[in-house]
């Protein structure tokens, strides 16, 4: 019975570490997005030649 | 939110599991972003790079791996500012061919000149201008020399498109802000990653990932192998050259063959323009070797021609210096295993004083 509980519990856990992950990337994403279009690192800006 | 003590149910569980935020989700959260921006930094900032003691590593997927070999000795160079005078050779396969091992070419080229110098040849089978560019500008981030493009009138006339799938295919280690700009005017807004760029580098190691586990688990890590294969083992069978449908090579459409072209010169030209602003480095475009027994077409030969007198008159407009000391050099066919690539040690060391001789100048009078 109380392995029964358990396992909504840690399968919670599981959803919320997943969930932390796809967030965590999400935020890498953007921050290199941000730099990209701030700084010397620029994805879309480009200088002529 | 507490998270410890109220009794879940299944759908609780999947509701707030998914759909709220929790100290779980937050430490792991803030963990990926910090390991994230860590391992970003380490692959893509030539500083911190993983390849700034001149080597790949375990990340060369074989001994052949070309880009790995060259994007970690130009990561090398970059940061490294002491040392003798450099000399850099990039260029394509048929560089690579001509040239072989960058310490059998150091060891003639010191000898010949008398001065002591460090050379480096990063050349690749699937390297555009574009890949050669980038790698000279890393090479010499801190430090000048003598940059050597390899360039030859076939491959001047590589089309965009082309260019474009073999960017695709040979991402380098690195982020090159002016290569990339390059790319940008020279082969037009493109609907992927951008070239040249941090995210195009991180493909280079995305790619090599599970070679670089297999070399892990097994601690294997390759030395880069210039001869071809069957040049290593005399007693194998030469492959049938007759057989290879890129033995040689022929030109269809004039027109467009000379519209390439141009647009190969409008890069060579910013290329000029890059290193010009360098005082410190000497640029040489050096004529690849070709077979020319191979290059019996008429409207091919033609073509070349005319591809060959828009470079020098490129060379005399910008006043650089466009060598033919390679191609000029008495390399039998039997010497070249199709339209330019040479396997022979006994060519190579001829190449590699031709090269002696035309750089000798650049290094000045007086053997240090």
């Amino acid at each position: 019975m109380k392995r029964n509980d358990q396992a909504p519990r840690r399968f919670y856990i599981v959803l919320q570490v997943l969930q932390g992950f796809v967030l965590g990337l999400l935020l890498l994403l953007a921050f290199i997005l941000f730099l990209s279009a701030t700084s010397d690192i620029s994805l879309f800006r480009y200088q002529q030649f | 939110m507490s998270d410890e003590h109220c009794p879940f149910t299944w759908s609780d569980a999947f509701a707030r599991g998914l759909f709220s935020t929790g100290r779980i989700s937050l430490v792991t959260c803030l963990t990926c972003f910090v390991l994230g921006c860590l391992l970003t930094w380490r692959l893509i900032a030539p500083d911190a790079s993983i390849f700034a003691d001149g080597t790949p590593g375990r990340w060369a997927e074989s001994p052949r791996d070309f880009q790995a070999f060259a994007t970690a000795s130009a990561i090398g160079l970059a940061n490294r500012s002491e040392g003798p005078p450099r000399i850099v050779i990039a260029g394509t396969s048929l560089i690579l061919a001509a040239f072989g091992s960058p310490e059998r070419t150091q060891e003639v080229l010191q000898r010949d000149t008398g001065h002591p110098v460090e050379v480096a040849v990063l050349a690749a089978g699937a390297n555009t201008l574009l890949h050669s560019f980038a790698l000279l500008d890393m090479s010499f981030k801190t430090s000048g020399g003598i940059a050597i493009l390899g360039i030859n009138e076939l491959t001047l006339g590589v089309s965009p498109h082309d260019q474009d799938v073999m960017i695709e295919r040979s991402p380098l280690g690195f982020s090159s802000m002016p290569a990339r700009a390059l790319a940008r005017t020279a082969l037009g807004s493109r609907q992927r990653i951008e070239a040249f760029g941090p995210f195009d580098a991180l493909r280079f190691y995305a790619a090599r990932l599970r070679s670089y586990a297999r070399n892990v688990r097994s601690g294997r890590q390759f030395e880069a192998q210039t001869k071809f294969p069957f040049e290593r083992e005399p007693e194998g069978p030469l492959p049938d050259l007759s057989a290879k449908a890129w033995s040689t090579r022929t030109i269809e459409d004039d027109a467009d063959f000379m519209a390439t072209t141009e647009t190969a010169l409008a890069e060579l030209d910013a290329i000029i323009t890059h290193f010009e602003s360098r005082s410190d480095v000497a640029l040489v475009l050096m004529l690849d070797p070709l077979n020319l027994a191979t290059l019996k077409d008429r409207r091919t030969l033609e073509a070349l021609q005319q591809a060959r007198e828009r470079l020098e008159q490129l060379a005399r407009r910008r006043g650089i210096r466009l060598s033919d000391a390679l191609r000029n050099a008495p390399i039998k066919p039997a010497q070249f295993i199709d339209y330019g690539h040479i396997a022979s040690e006994t060519a190579r060391n001829q190449l590699r004083h031709a090269l002696s001789a035309e750089i000798a100048p650049l290094l000045g009078d007086q053997p240090e």
